[in-house]
């Protein structure tokens, strides 16, 4: 492994652009999330669509404990980008909250990509390596789950 | 008992249990913010104990929260200079590596075994919780090997005199299996796991308490990410219930970091610790049931 020779003082100060700009970037998502989800929810209030009488029988059925709630819920939670644009088309609230949703799980993995980005600047070669390891698992992550 | 169907009969409304969740979701982001633990260990009881929910909703529904939590406190820590970044993503191998796995087994294990293993980990997490924070930091020379290798020690800003002091870090390896630990218990149970990577950042690996925060933090909404994407192809991450809690949450962390600048509060946390056992109990308790209702 070479040997760094910067000081720490260094290696930090050579650091701060990208993450500021990381920062805020994740400051700016958290929002914009917050956001959707907030609308979404609003367009769901009561007269705005049939989706509040979706939500009160989905709602029972939870209070009960159920363990598998009916299909009539999980149709709601578009697994395919597909799926989620056709709900977001139709102007569908719960498409944006669940838009919202992703957008917050989201988040952490664009910060481990721009950390990747800031080991490939420092030609940190071994790090790049280690950052790609916990893209990857992630990413499967999410496979995994829809193989399920 | 008429009180009882009384609150039955109002939580049905959608209305009332959305607003209702996004409440007690401010509740539990401020005492997070305040007490430096998840939002996760009140959400999920919360959910569980007083709604009836089957606790792997609760668990999703939580699991964003956390991420939320994570990604809205990165500026403050970014803006300190705090977070050991090689160290997180080394140690993220691990978390992640464990969130993954904990991800697969949840469906496997019974709702009572995670009431059960819940209410243990809280527990414990009150107990650290009492523990007083005061890392005794090492020199660089003094790192593990295989920290040196790996290039983990740095340096962080000092308050007092404005300059950069040099840690380093021990026991890596030991370090590494609390992570995945951590990483396990934080996608079967919907937390931070902060009370396990904390205590094992300054107390065991002796990093500086400021730094061992700040790269937890920045660690757990990672590792939060790892299992909610499993969560969501699953389907176990319901909108109805994830949506208040991560808008409530958000709200309640960043109210609380803004209290937490005046006050210290030493008489809460005692009183949260009592809580928490408490709670802790309950979950237990509902264990000993068979996951039904207590």
């Amino acid at each position: 492994m070479k040997s760094d020779e910067r000081t720490p003082l260094e290696k930090t100060a050579s650091l701060p652009r990208i993450e500021w700009v990381l920062a805020w970037l994740l400051r700016g998502g958290v929002l914009i999330s917050a956001t959707l989800i907030a609308l979404g929810l609003a367009m769901e209030i009561p007269g705005a669509s049939s989706a509040y009488d979706v939500s009160a029988r989905s709602l029972a059925e939870l209070l009960q404990g159920r363990s598998q709630v009916s299909l009539e819920m999980e149709g709601r939670i578009p697994r395919t980008v597909a799926r989620l644009w056709a709900g977001l088309s139709a102007r569908n609230g719960d498409a944006m909250v669940v838009l919202g949703l992703l957008l917050l799980i989201a988040l952490p993995i664009v910060r481990v990509a721009v950390t990747l980005v800031m080991f490939l600047m420092e030609r940190d070669w071994a790090y790049v390596g280690i950052t790609l390891i916990v893209l990857s698992v992630l990413f499967s992550g999410m496979i995994l789950g829809k193989v399920h | 008992m008429s009180l009882m169907r009384l609150w039955s009969e109002w939580i049905r409304d959608p209305v009332v249990f959305e607003s209702l969740l996004f409440l007690i979701s401010i509740a539990a982001g401020i005492l997070g913010a305040l007490l430096g633990l998840g939002g996760g260990v009140i959400v999920v009881p919360a959910l569980t104990l007083l709604f009836g929910i089957d606790i792997r909703y609760a668990v999703g529904a939580s699991l964003v929260s956390v991420i939320a939590t994570s990604s809205g406190a990165a500026v403050a820590y970014v803006r300190d200079r705090l977070t050991n970044i090689r160290l997180a993503i080394l140690l993220e191998v691990a978390t992640t590596l464990g969130a993954l796995s904990g991800a697969m087994l949840a469906p496997y294990l019974s709702s009572t075994w995670l009431y059960f293993i819940f209410g243990v980990t809280l527990i414990y997490s009150s107990l650290v919780m009492l523990r007083p924070r005061r890392s005794e930091t090492i020199p660089v020379s003094e790192s593990h090997p295989l920290a040196l290798r790996f290039k983990l020690n740095s340096s962080y800003p000092d308050v007092v005199s404005g300059a950069m002091v040099p840690y380093g870090v021990a026991r890596l390896p030991f370090g590494v299996s609390v992570m995945y630990l951590a990483g396990v218990l934080s996608a079967l149970l919907g937390i931070g796991s902060g009370a396990l990577k904390v205590p094992a950042m300054d107390g065991a690996m002796r990093l500086p308490i400021k730094v061992s925060s700040a790269t937890s933090s920045f660690m757990i909404g990672v590792t939060g990410a790892a299992s909610a994407g499993a969560y969501y192809m699953r389907g176990d991450i319901l909108p109805i219930l994830a949506a208040p809690v991560a808008l409530g949450v958000l709200l309640g962390s960043s109210l609380g970091s803004q209290v937490m600048k005046r006050a210290r509060a030493p008489t809460i946390r005692k009183l949260f610790v009592v809580v928490l056992l408490i709670v802790a109990l309950q979950m237990i308790l509902r264990a000993l049931n068979g996951g039904g209702r207590a």
